[in-house]
């Protein structure tokens, strides 16, 4: 295998050039769990950072992904919450770290683990299907108004449940709300006309948008997206505008988060968070967060915790509203 | 599983009758299908504006699963042909258990000596207690597939499977 | 024909020595994949799809659908061998092509499957060669009621087979639809059934039962019987194959329904699991030898091989023109796509040209080749079965281990699969059918998220399946296919004694 033969040379010269000998470095595969299916968001960016390491050659050890989705993605949080803090092993987590815990009885805490890095923000948008009637925000919620509509997202009292809550919260409308299994499915479901409107991610429906299937119709962030390239004939992600100068004062995004270990050493924390930084400098990350239309952001330490601690409370807020607390 | 033994029916001794064990499985089934009733209804099992809730399926096919396995159990009782029907000989159920008690060890050794350790073990009782086999093929055969599925998955297809002390002693 | 044009073009891309060498090692490494349990299907394509990271897109998609062609040939292996199906789509291999292993005919049971397999991929390649952008289309129109529909009709061809008690078919049935319902419910969120245990969360996975219902008890009841595998006499030549192919014809009705169902199933998103399983039943309905389907009838593996073939092959339809995966494993494929800096959706055709062509081209070649590669181990696989069983066995069991632990790796799976193994030698002895009992665990909750899901949009209106033309269509040919019997024999008593017919409930 030449690839092996790359990685033995790879070691060879890494190995001899290391400067402090009392470093941290894995020495066996690290794996990385995706508390998500293959083939979504989650696994396409595990793929992105297995791809980035291999490339660019940033560690010596091979990693290996290693697919934990069941019951929501909360059986990749129980996993981490039991992995031995070795330093061998890292988790991609999203918002589901508090919305799980806050609406079942997952016994699971991220404070149980160690924080590494917030590595990019996911937007969310609101689509309709292109054949609409309704080209704006307010001509969809007035229709809404009139006749329920059905807004299609992923898993239940999950960010996707969780916006469509806050929507009806702040526009008085209802919406009935038809859980899928994947952001995938969702997209398919608008463009085929079984759902009037879904709050996918850019990465969802970038397909059926470039196709002319769906449409745009804003963003839950306080500013456009920063991408003005073109993605349709004629718009960019960037030209989508904000929900709030849409008249829906709305703000919601999503971090995507490296955990390790609960209870890893300070040496096996500089070397994730070094790790991370030399990632998000790569050819491979860069390419990935346009083309996912991600918000790149590295957060670490103290204010990636003050984050998370932030958009918990937020979450509970919100779920409170909608009644998607456990009832104790 | 029953165990209940009787007299030798003909010239074979017979563990169980066919009768015994369907009634037992049936009560089992019975017990199941309650003790699944009872859950899906704390979590609500009735009918929604926005359609079934989430216990209403499941806790239907408990209710089926209680009438079915009571149905069972009523055939099975009144089934006298069933009472000379032989479930299993001894001879051949101490053979299952030959195969049975090696394999609930050997996932249990999984946990203990990781995987390919356990596999070896496994193929080495097996070749030399059931099998009769000679002690060196033995050896071999049992080491040589731990390697190479070693080989296979760890190097290879890069598939972690649990390892124990002697892969961590030679450095994996 | 611009899309004979295109495919010529997309031949020229693949002729040359790198290409077909690189086809050649994917199928191998497909074939081992296929073959070891647990690992075939979407976790073989994950575990391998950084091998690929390296290569320009055509080769990576070319090395990658040919380690899928090779996982689909694969299953089939130790489904007939050993019962041990590696694949949702492999499982109803199991239910004839065992028992033909068992009497003796391995080989023949290996070729029919191998052809049959590749026979559905053609009628699917053809399809997707001519017809692309008109069936994507198709796909679209699946919404929640037509996703149930499906579902229904899969579950309405079982009813009726088999001779085991009436209770106990259904015991089964609702054994295996309870435990599909374990762990997270889609709809709602909560947990089912769970009763506190951290590990039941993620649900009962159906590969594990799967393994462990066939595999395990499977070993377990040959040790009953004696230290040895039955059929270990069966003389292997490669005459065999030719034998083979020399009575297929017959059955060309057969090879033709499966086809239709696979890829109709295939381009369904979501529907490829239930092909192999609808593909089976309807065969055993159409067929003159109903009474010996299950002892090792040849038809009864040509029909679910097609199928999984068919559905397997149309599932990337899909996934190239709409962007969304028809399979697990068409996910993961999406997935590398995406590595490459491919979007797939419908305007991949129009931008990545030579990218789509060279991989319709190599589902054309892939499969050949890889039917020509298989073909040639049949004898090899056939001459496993004469390893003295205490030699087989415990690696089986240990390959049994591995399958289950590699699905989720979770050293818990590997008891349930243990369990299971018990529960299938049990049931198998008491005469409770597994085949619905499977077929209730991988469809059992998805029919009943798609079931909630309609009525969350309906507002619980029930009649609304009945409404769109598509679903209600496919709900009545089911209802009439679950009450064919007896509405058969209530017509032929009105005539005759003019007795109503008693009507049995629908097993839900």
């Amino acid at each position: 295998m030449t690839t092996k033969a790359v990685r033995t040379l790879a070691c060879v010269t890494l190995c001899l050039a290391a400067p402090q000998a009392m470093a941290f470095e894995p020495s066996k595969p690290v794996e990385i769990v995706v508390p998500a299916g293959a083939g979504g968001a989650s696994d396409q960016m595990a793929r992105m950072l297995q791809n980035a390491v291999q490339q660019n050659k940033l560690m010596t050890s091979p990693v290996v992904v290693t697919l934990k989705g069941g019951a929501s993605g909360a059986e990749g949080l129980i996993d981490m919450k039991s992995a031995q803090p070795d330093g061998h092993k890292f988790i991609i987590a999203q918002s589901s770290i508090y919305t799980l815990p806050l609406s079942t009885n997952v016994p699971f805490d991220w404070r149980d683990l160690t924080p590494i890095a917030i590595i990019a923000l996911d937007q969310f948008v609101l689509w309709n299907n292109a054949t609409s009637e309704d080209k704006s925000v307010a001509s969809l919620l007035a229709t809404a108004k009139a006749k329920p509509l059905k807004m299609g997202g992923t898993g239940s009292k999950r960010e996707d449940h969780i916006l469509t809550s806050f929507v009806e919260q702040k526009s008085a409308v209802k919406f009935a709300y038809i859980p899928y299994k994947s952001g995938g499915e969702a997209a398919t479901q608008l463009v085929g006309g079984h759902t009037d409107a879904n709050v996918n991610n850019p990465s969802e429906n970038v397909a059926v948008w470039r196709a002319g299937q769906v449409r745009a119709l804003c963003v839950f962030d306080n500013k456009p997206m920063a991408y003005n390239t073109k993605v349709t004939q004629d718009l960019s992600w960037g030209d989508i505008p904000t929900c709030r100068s849409q008249g829906l004062d709305i703000e919601y995004t999503m971090p995507r988060a490296i955990f390790i270990a609960g209870k890893s050493t300070p040496e096996q924390v500089k070397f994730y968070v070094d790790l991370f930084k030399k990632v998000a400098e790569t050819k491979e990350y860069k390419d990935y967060v346009s083309n996912q239309a991600l918000t790149p952001a590295l957060l670490t330490g103290k204010d990636m915790v003050t984050f998370l601690e932030t958009d918990e409370k937020k979450h509970r807020e919100l779920m409170d509203t909608a009644g998607f607390l456990l009832k104790k | 599983m029953s165990e209940e033994t009787s007299e030798a029916d003909s010239a074979r001794k017979v563990a169980a009758y066919v009768r015994p064990v369907d009634l037992v499985t049936s009560a089992l089934l019975l017990t199941a299908g309650f003790v699944l009733a009872l859950d899906n209804w704390r979590i609500g099992a009735g009918w929604a504006s926005d359609g079934p809730r989430p216990g209403f399926f499941p806790f239907g096919l408990a209710v089926i699963l209680m009438v079915a396995s009571a149905w069972g159990l009523f055939t099975a009782a009144r089934d006298r042909s069933a009472a000379r029907e032989v479930f299993v000989e001894t001879e051949s159920l101490k053979r299952v258990f030959q195969v049975l008690v090696p394999t609930i060890l050997f996932v249990v050794g999984i946990k203990y000596a990781g995987l390919y350790a356990s596999s070896a073990l496994l193929i080495f009782v097996f070749m030399t207690w059931l099998g009769r086999l000679g002690l060196v093929s033995s050896v071999l055969t049992s080491l040589g597939f731990a390697a190479v599925i070693f080989w296979m998955f760890e190097i290879q297809f890069r598939v972690l499977l649990p390892k124990g002390p002697i892969e961590a002693w030679l450095g994996f | 024909m611009e899309a004979l044009q295109s495919l010529m073009q997309g031949f020229a891309i693949l002729l040359t020595f790198d290409k077909l060498s690189l086809m050649v090692i994917g199928i191998l490494a497909g074939i081992l994949v296929g073959v070891l349990p647990g690992l075939g299907g979407p976790n073989g394509v994950a575990i391998l799809l950084p091998l690929t990271f390296g290569m320009d897109p055509t080769s990576a998609i070319v090395f990658l659908s040919c380690i899928y062609w090779g996982a689909l040939f694969g299953g089939a292996i130790t489904s007939i061998l050993f019962n041990i199906p590696g694949e949702a789509w492999s499982v109803a291999t199991t239910f004839d092509g065992h028992p033909m292993a068992q009497n003796g005919q391995a080989a023949e049971a290996l070729t029919a499957a191998f052809t049959a397999s590749f026979f559905g991929s053609l009628v699917a390649v053809l399809l997707i060669t001519f017809l692309a952008p008109s069936i994507a289309s198709f796909a679209l129109k699946f919404g929640p009621p037509e996703f149930f529909a499906v579902y229904f009709l899969t579950f309405c061809t079982f009813v009726g087979l088999g001779k085991e008690p009436k209770h106990k078919v259904i015991v089964a049935l609702v054994v295996g639809l309870l435990f599909g319902g374990i762990g997270m419910d889609t709809v709602s969120g909560e947990l089912r059934m769970t009763f506190g245990f951290v590990e039941l969360l993620k649900g009962v996975d159906f590969l594990v039962a799967v393994i462990g219902l066939f595999g395990i008890s499977e070993i377990l009841l040959t040790i009953e019987q004696k230290l040895a595998f039955h059929g270990k006499e069966a003389r292997i030549r490669l005459s065999t194959v030719w034998r083979t192919w020399l009575s297929l014809p017959r059955y060309w009705a057969t090879l033709l329904r499966s086809s239709a169902i696979g890829c109709w199933l295939g381009v369904t998103p979501g529907g490829a699991i239930a092909a192999s399983f609808m593909s089976y039943n309807v065969a055993k309905q159409f067929s003159k030898n109903k009474d010996s389907f299950g002892k090792g009838q040849i038809e009864g593996v040509l029909a679910p091989e097609t199928a999984a073939h068919a559905a397997g092959t149309a599932a990337l339809l899909p996934m190239l023109a709409l962007g969304i995966p028809g399979s697990g494993t068409a996910a993961v494929l999406l997935g590398g796509l995406l590595v490459w800096g491919l979007q797939p959706g419908p305007l991949l055709f129009v931008e990545h040209k030579e990218f789509v062509w060279g991989l319709i081209a190599s589902m054309y070649l892939g499969n050949l080749v890889g039917l020509v590669i298989v073909l040639a181990t049949v004898p090899l696989f056939a001459a496993v079965l004469r390893v003295p069983f205490t030699i087989i066995a415990p690696m089986i069991i240990a390959f049994c281990a591995i399958g289950a632990y590699a699905v989720e790796n979770s050293l818990f799976d590997v008891w349930v699969m243990l369990v299971f193994g018990i529960v299938g030698y049990v049931f198998k002895k008491l005469d409770y059918p597994l085949a619905p009992m499977t077929l209730a665990l991988v469809l059992g909750d998805r029919a009943e998220d798609a079931f909630r899901q309609t009525m969350v949009g309906s507002y619980g209106d029930v009649t609304v399946l009945f409404k769109s033309p598509l679903s209600g269509t496919i709900m009545l040919i089911g209802l009439l296919l679950l009450f064919w019997g007896p509405l058969a024999s209530g017509a032929s008593r009105l005539f005759g004694r003019g007795r109503p017919a008693s009507e049995p409930r629908p097993v839900e």
